[in-house]
């Protein structure tokens, strides 16, 4: 509060206090500047702007990092391969007993007389589990892309269905006949080269791959529509996860029960654990053409 | 004696097989449009596999692997010509003027 005019007496201070300001104080214009800014959106041109300055700026220093990034990487990867050994040398890693030893004591080790069988799934399993779950990934990560909901807006759905029926209808007499006829086939062929692959060539990932392709052969002949009669969404999900379970449970128990020299407990173990990465293959390759066909499973 | 002659026989069915699918591959590079390069590669699918598995079967004798070989080439035979029709379909469905270009069996 300055001194001078406004230096009056209490009384009219307190009434012009009782009655509220007209004009303000030297205080409250003091207090106002002391106060911080207040800060406004910005408009759209000057957010527009803004945009533009931050892109700017971003495309000037992208090249940059990009060479930074990629000499970084260049780098790493020559200093690694510096460090191999070189080719062709005796005492390499390659050269030593492990691949003798797979060929040799594979059948007496995992039980199955496939030598590719007994190393991808037995000694070689975290692989091929990994390999499984990337797969399952991969599915997943699509459905969560493209997968429709349910709950759309009911109009849709129904001119949707109405197309889609339309196009059952119109398909094409040839094709229908021929996958009526081979779709038992490939369907016994992959049962055959699944449950197989201990014994023969063959297995999980072959024996799915067979699986998917007839499912993609029924429903691009039959419509989607009868492939979910035997297959909707919750079964669909439920065999791949049922798949990688199955593939985990039975490896967590082989490497505890079967491996690291002791009795081999689990002989049939190949026969299910190709059937589990059968399954994951077939609902992947499926998968793969239902959601990027209609959207649907 | 019959063997030579079955052996021959093998023989030439592969190289002539082997001729299909040169000739299949050769058109798959020189024609441009899909139809003729359809008709090329559906050349090599049937008459070509079935020369060389046919040739195959001759000159490895009778077992079950050629049992196997009989069900490729029926499989086969069964499958590429689909293919090739509903290639063929799908190309009048999409181009809109394919009836001015030539015949089209209406259905």
């Amino acid at each position: 509060m300055s001194n001078g005019p406004e230096k009056q007496d209490w009384r009219t201070r307190l009434v012009s206090w009782v009655d509220g300001d007209r004009e303000p104080k030297d205080q409250s214009l003091f207090v106002m500047e002391q106060r911080h800014r207040r800060r406004f959106l910005p408009t759209e041109e000057e957010h527009e702007r803004r945009e533009k300055t931050r892109l700017h700026r971003f495309f000037n220093w992208y090249p940059v990092a990009a060479v930074f990034i990629a000499l970084t990487l260049v780098t790493v990867l020559l200093g690694t391969v510096l460090q191999m050994p070189l080719f062709g040398q005796e005492s390499n890693p390659i050269n030593n007993e492990v691949a003798e030893h797979y060929l040799e004591h594979g059948e007496e080790d995992t039980g199955s007389s496939n030598a590719v069988t007994a190393m991808i799934l037995s000694y070689r399993g975290f692989d091929t589990l990994g390999e499984s779950c990337v797969l399952f990934l991969a599915v997943t990560s699509v459905m969560m892309l493209l997968l429709k909901d349910g709950e759309d807006e009911d109009g849709k759905l129904a001119r949707r269905s109405a197309r889609e029926a339309d196009q059952e209808e119109h398909g094409d007499i040839i094709l229908k006949r021929t996958a009526w006829v081979l779709t038992p086939f490939i369907f016994l062929f992959a049962i055959y080269v699944l449950l197989n692959g201990e014994t023969s060539p063959g297995g999980g990932f072959s024996g799915g791959t067979i699986l998917g392709a007839g499912l993609i052969l029924f429903s691009s002949a039959f419509g989607q529509r009868n492939v979910r009669v035997i297959m909707d969404r919750k079964t669909y999900s439920f065999i791949r996860t049922f798949g990688l379970m199955l593939y985990a449970l039975l490896y967590g128990a082989y490497i505890f029960f079967g491996a690291n020299g002791l009795p081999n407990y689990l002989a049939g173990m190949a026969l299910l654990i190709d059937l589990a990465v059968g399954l994951v293959v077939a609902c992947t390759i499926y998968g793969f053409y239902a959601l990027f066909s209609t959207g649907e499973i | 004696m019959i063997d030579a002659v079955v052996t021959a026989a093998g023989l030439a069915l592969v190289l002539f097989g082997l001729f299909v699918f040169f000739s299949a591959v050769l058109g798959l590079y020189r024609l441009h449009y899909v139809l003729d390069r359809m008709h090329a590669a559906a050349v090599g699918d049937a008459l070509g596999i079935f020369c060389i598995l046919a040739g195959l079967i001759l000159l490895h004798g009778w077992s079950l692997a050629a049992a196997k070989t009989l069900l490729i080439i029926l499989f086969l035979w069964l499958t590429s010509p689909v293919a090739s029709h509903l290639i063929a379909e799908m190309e009048v469905e999409t181009v809109p003027d394919i009836r001015r270009e030539c015949e089209v069996e209406e259905r």
